[in-house]
């Protein structure tokens, strides 16, 4: 596990293009992700800094997962900006999911920040011990 | 903690505020620059308002400390997956940073609030009595 956190060089906020233009406009920033893999599921880990729970949706429609996370603008309300190194915005991902997922047991809890996603993998997906004679 | 909403602000201003604030040479020539993680700096009426985004952090990774008028923040993540977990793709980092910011007045110590939310640190530095604007009077 120690080797993993060596590899990755924090990098700044990725904006995110949008392929469809929006009736507000505004950014909309991509959460970094960590995607992995267990015998059971596919576990998705994403950054979402000022998003509550309440603000947090996870749409699934037919093999594509969005996850939209919004941050509270009231909070920037009474505050002017005298020095900024990054941006707020709102958060956007999606991700193809292959029919080796069963949909209907996804799980996702939001805590600090961080989005963890629970996709249980269907039960043919998983993998078989073939024994040898 | 702060402010309340309004339907009439939009985001994109905010966004916009924010871009012009990031060409904005706050520090000048000093020893703290750009670095990591980012951070805002905002007024909120006479109080200076620092923010960072950090993400999976709980209030026990995190270490404020006010001298004069530096402010030190420093931090540690760790990023645990569970065993025997194969990987698909890796974009966050877990790291430890060691910030320290100059700030434009001396700080009331005994009034700084710092609140960690949703992934997002707070510190609200409130200035100390002999700098804080002071009315004069023309006769």
């Amino acid at each position: 596990m120690s080797l993993w956190n060596k590899e990755v060089v924090p990098t700044p906020k990725q904006e995110l293009e949008a392929k469809e233009e929006k009736t507000q406009q505004a950014r909309y920033y991509k959460p970094a992700t960590d995607i992995v893999e267990t015998e059971a599921e596919l576990i998705l880990y994403m950054d979402l800094p000022g998003v509550a729970k309440e603000n947090l949706e996870v749409k699934l429609e037919k093999n594509l997962l969005n996850v939209e996370g919004r941050i509270d603008q009231g909070r920037y309300k009474n505050l002017t900006a005298q020095y900024a190194e990054y941006n707020i915005g709102h958060f956007s991902r999606s991700f193809q999911l292959s029919s080796e997922i069963n949909q209907e047991r996804i799980s996702a809890r939001i805590d600090d920040g961080v989005l963890t996603l629970v996709l249980p993998k269907a039960e043919q997906a998983k993998p078989r011990l073939i024994s040898i004679s | 903690m702060f402010g309340f909403t309004s339907a009439f602000d939009t985001l994109w201003d905010i966004q916009r505020a924010m871009e012009n604030a990031m060409r904005n040479d706050y520090f000048g020539p000093s020893t703290a620059s750009s670095g990591y993680p980012p951070i805002n700096i905002f007024n909120y009426g006479e109080n200076t308002l620092v923010t960072v985004e950090l993400p999976g952090f709980k209030k026990e990774d995190v270490k404020l400390e006010v001298k004069g008028k530096t402010l030190a923040i420093k931090g540690k993540r760790e990023i645990e997956f569970p065993e025997k977990a194969s990987l698909h793709r890796r974009e966050r980092s877990a790291y430890s940073f060691d910030r320290t910011l100059r700030l434009a007045h001396e700080v009331d110590e005994k009034k700084i609030k710092a609140e960690l939310k949703d992934g997002v640190l707070a510190v609200l530095l409130p200035p100390a009595e002999e700098h804080k604007p002071k009315t004069i009077h023309i006769n």
